[in-house]
């Protein structure tokens, strides 16, 4: 947020020296016979061609049936995913609940910079980017750093998701991604998806919808990394939560269900 | 030195051989040359100083009283020499008859004859020298006096006749007008392009300067990373974007630098103008509106003085500056340093406290800083390259402060009308009219000396003829009568004999000269008396000549004559007197500021 503010108050004062800038912009159209003009419309152009920036919420699960493989798999995913963070996006980094949503987990939101004149990047606004990620990067580890991380028996995805839900739903119009760096196994008591013990009945999500009990993930496009389709409980449980997020109006495609994280950043 | 030694220098000193005594004492100095050489030149010295007085004759037969004191001195040593060789010799014997004089005392008394002849002689000889040559003075005055006259008469009728000339040029250039001035050989087209050039180099030159040495905001220096980042995206033009975005972030440097500069280039222009309207206008060149051009030209100096001292104090204060900025821009980049240490402390801090959020604000700030260190960083060794080449810098900037002042040298241009020239002509007439006058003013204290060394001469001869320098012959006379008995009694008591017991000694000396008569012995010149009416007649032609003919009084600074008499302007003169004229002759009328010289009265 600090970021985004100095952006805006570097705005303001361009704004301010935009007069005195119009000197220099009538002396380059005398010099170049209307270059000035033509600034104009390649601005407009570049306005109407600005790239939709998007919002991506990382879960990442800490549950006791991660192994500490899969949690670096993960992290080595995400440091991918802030590379391919671009001018304006938003990254929110959640850690998966256990209980509830009294628990109190992990959390982080970074919003990288905007380019000061929209449509027009120039080297300050790629060190501005490149500073943004690297702040992320220097604080990923913190995220992960075993002292402040509990590995508790409990995984509660179902209020994970309603809280990312939140976080999509403050995106407005950008893009919105949820990466979810977990094995999609739902452990409370009230349910237990590992081997597929206290699976939710067949008709659970239709009244979840019902009773608008679902998280609302509209146009998110939904990747997980870490869950095994491979076998018979975890195609049951990948059929859930096909239907689950279908439901929330999210999509998940069959590839980005998958057990290990791709070379490259999964694009949606 | 012995008593003798001393005897014998003092002799020579009395006798006038005109050898220091202290520088002979060996006595060989004093006895080359005539002992009466001195007395020779004294003698040729006829004509004393000043009107004759008290001292009067005294002061002209003062060496011949000398010369006979000495003669008769050596006469009386002769004698007791004389006296003593007869007594040696036992003569003459004490019972020998008188048969008359003996041969010494015959020959002493011939020479005192001589003496008191020689004496007499050489009175009247000098006495008349006196007369003649006093006389002789008066004629060379007289000569001088007419011949001052004459060259006071010229003098004025030159100065009249200048003086008419410059009445008619007066009148000729009473409402003309002069004018003076010089083109420009460098138009405006060409000078404002030039000199607004010249500015901008300068200012270009020294905008960087005057970013490092003022203190700069950190808002402006993030601004300026904005900014000059969004310069790339004009391609070409970027520079032209960064130097509008370089002035308006800092207004205050680039109005620090502009004004700096706008001083060199202004008192650079200044200086130029004015050494050119100083070098341009000659008052030889425009000899009419000479009073003119001298206040034309003395009017800038001062300006011409000043721009050069601005201009050097301008080039000066750059160079110390330039020197001073490597210090500043070394502080900057150790400030910068220092805040990128204490963000990674303040980085770590937060790592250690799980501050995922500050950890990423924080660490997202280091590379603007790093930046800015590396801008920093170039621009220490920029200040340093400053400061190594400051002196060339300096020079260039004298050049530039040279190049303003040729092109304000070539561009001005001015016409100066004089609304009062004067004739050159004037100077060389108003500078003759001053020699003249001074040539007037000589002449007449030629004629005051000349007319007091005439009455002077005349007085002297007058008085020498009428002197009477025997009066005291007797004197003389008994004196020389003395040298008889001397020999005789200096022969007795060398003899130790009563000269009475000496029988040749009983008779009688006698030694008889003739009376000097001063009556009709000195003359005057047969031209005396019309010595004296040649002087009477040269003073009434001064007289006239100084009534009749006043000179011009002086001009003013201006040339202008002031329209009083010259009289009236000056006054009396401190030296008038009356003039005394003989009787029969009118009397002029005093003249003031003029000193009158008295007629003496004629008569033989």
């Amino acid at each position: 947020m600090t970021g985004r503010l100095a952006n805006t108050r570097i705005a303001a004062r361009r704004r301010a020296l935009g007069c005195l800038s119009a000197f220099a912009c009538a002396l380059a159209a005398a010099a170049c016979g209307g270059s000035g003009a033509s600034g104009a419309s390649t601005e407009s152009a570049a306005e109407e061609s600005r790239p939709v920036t998007r919002t991506v919420v990382a879960v990442v699960d800490f549950s006791a049936s991660q192994t500490s493989h899969a949690v670096g798999e993960a992290r080595h995913y995400l440091e991918k995913v802030v590379g391919g963070l671009d001018y304006g996006d938003r990254l929110v980094l959640l850690e998966m609940y256990r209980s509830g949503s009294r628990d109190s987990v992990g959390s982080f939101v970074q919003d990288l910079p905007t380019p000061v004149r929209p449509g027009a990047v120039t080297s300050y606004d790629r060190r501005e980017l490149d500073a943004a990620r690297r702040g992320v990067l220097n604080a990923l580890p913190i995220f992960f750093d075993p002292r402040f991380v509990r590995s508790v028996p409990t995984t509660d995805l179902f209020t994970t998701l309603h809280i990312a839900g939140e976080h999509l739903r403050d995106a407005r119009d950008q893009e919105r991604e949820l990466l979810i760096l977990s094995d999609m196994l739902q452990s409370t008591p009230a349910f237990e998806f590992e081997g597929a013990r206290r699976m939710p009945p067949d008709t659970w999500v239709e009244s979840q919808e019902t009773q608008d009990r679902l998280p609302s993930l509209d146009g998110a496009c939904v990747v997980v990394i870490g869950a095994d389709p491979t076998t018979a409980h975890g195609q049951r449980v990948r059929r859930f939560w096909s239907e689950y997020f279908a439901a929330t109006g999210a999509a998940l495609d069959a590839g980005n269900y998958r057990l290990r994280p791709p070379t490259d950043v999964v694009a949606c | 030195m012995g008593l003798k030694a001393r005897t014998q220098a003092l002799f020579r000193r009395i006798r006038g051989s005109g050898e220091d005594p202290a520088g002979s004492v060996d006595g060989s100095a004093g006895a080359q040359g005539s002992p009466f050489g001195r007395l020779d030149e004294e003698a040729a010295d006829v004509m004393p100083a000043g009107p004759p007085g008290a001292g009067g004759l005294r002061t002209v037969v003062r060496p011949l009283d000398r010369w006979f004191a000495i003669e008769v001195n050596e006469l009386e040593k002769e004698a007791r020499q004389s006296a003593a060789e007869w007594a040696q010799a036992g003569l003459p014997r004490s019972d020998a008859p008188a048969q008359g004089e003996l041969p010494p005392e015959q020959s002493l008394r011939r020479r005192a004859s001589e003496l008191f002849t020689q004496w007499v002689q050489k009175v009247t000889t000098r006495v008349q020298d006196a007369i003649e040559a006093n006389v002789q003075r008066s004629r060379q005055a007289l000569n001088e006096i007419g011949f001052s006259i004459e060259e006071i008469r010229r003098a004025r009728a030159e100065a009249a006749q200048v003086e008419r000339w410059m009445d008619g040029l007066e009148v000729a250039n009473r409402d003309r007008q002069s004018s003076f001035g010089f083109r420009s050989y460098w138009q405006w087209w060409w000078f404002v392009p030039a000199i607004l050039l010249l500015v901008a180099v300068d200012w270009v030159a020294n905008v960087p300067v005057f970013q490092e040495l003022l203190p700069q905001d950190a808002d402006v220096s993030n601004a300026w990373q904005v900014l000059a980042a969004e310069a790339e995206l004009h391609g070409a033009l970027a520079g032209l974007y960064r130097m509008w975005y370089r002035i308006a972030l800092a207004p205050e440097v680039a109005l620090l630098a502009l004004g700096v500069i706008v001083f060199l280039v202004v008192l650079a222009h200044i200086f130029g103008e004015s050494v050119r309207r100083v070098v341009a206008v000659r008052e030889q060149d425009v000899p009419e509106a000479g009073r003119s051009v001298r206040q034309y030209r003395r009017q800038f100096w001062i300006p011409a003085g000043m721009g050069l001292l601005g201009g050097a104090a301008v080039v000066i204060f750059l160079f110390l500056a330039r020197q001073e900025i490597a210090t500043f821009a070394e502080t900057r980049l150790r400030f910068v340093t220092e805040q990128i240490a204490d963000l990674d402390e303040q980085v770590a801090g937060a790592t250690e406290a799980g501050d995922m959020n500050e950890v990423a604000r924080l660490s997202a700030l280091r590379p603007a800083l790093e930046d800015e260190q590396r801008t920093r960083e170039e621009r220490r060794d920029y200040a340093e390259r400053i400061r190594a080449t400051n002196v060339p810098i300096a020079i260039l900037n004298g050049v530039l402060f040279l190049t303003a002042a040729l092109l304000g040298y070539l561009k001005v241009r001015d016409e100066v009308t004089a609304s009062d020239p004067q004739d050159p002509r004037m100077v060389d007439l108003r500078q003759r009219r001053r020699e003249l006058r001074e040539v007037v003013e000589r002449q007449r204290e030629r004629i005051r000396d000349a007319d007091r060394e005439a009455r002077e001469g005349v007085a002297w001869a007058e008085f020498l003829s009428q002197s009477k320098p025997f009066e005291d012959w007797e004197g003389r006379r008994d004196r020389l009568a003395r040298v008889t008995p001397m020999f005789r009694a200096e022969n007795a008591r060398l003899r130790g004999i009563d000269p009475q017991n000496i029988a040749s000694f009983r008779t009688e000396s006698r030694f008889e000269v003739p009376v000097p008569e001063a009556r009709g012995r000195f003359r005057l010149p047969n031209d005396f008396v019309a010595v004296k009416e040649r002087h009477v007649s040269l003073l009434r032609e001064w007289n006239r000549v100084e009534e009749a003919g006043p000179e011009p009084a002086p001009a003013s600074e201006d040339g202008r004559r002031p329209g009083a008499a010259p009289e009236a302007a000056h006054g009396p003169h401190p030296g008038s007197e009356p003039v005394h004229v003989p009787d029969g002759m009118p009397a002029p009328r005093p003249v003031a500021a003029r000193q009158a010289v008295p007629v003496p009265e004629t008569g033989s």
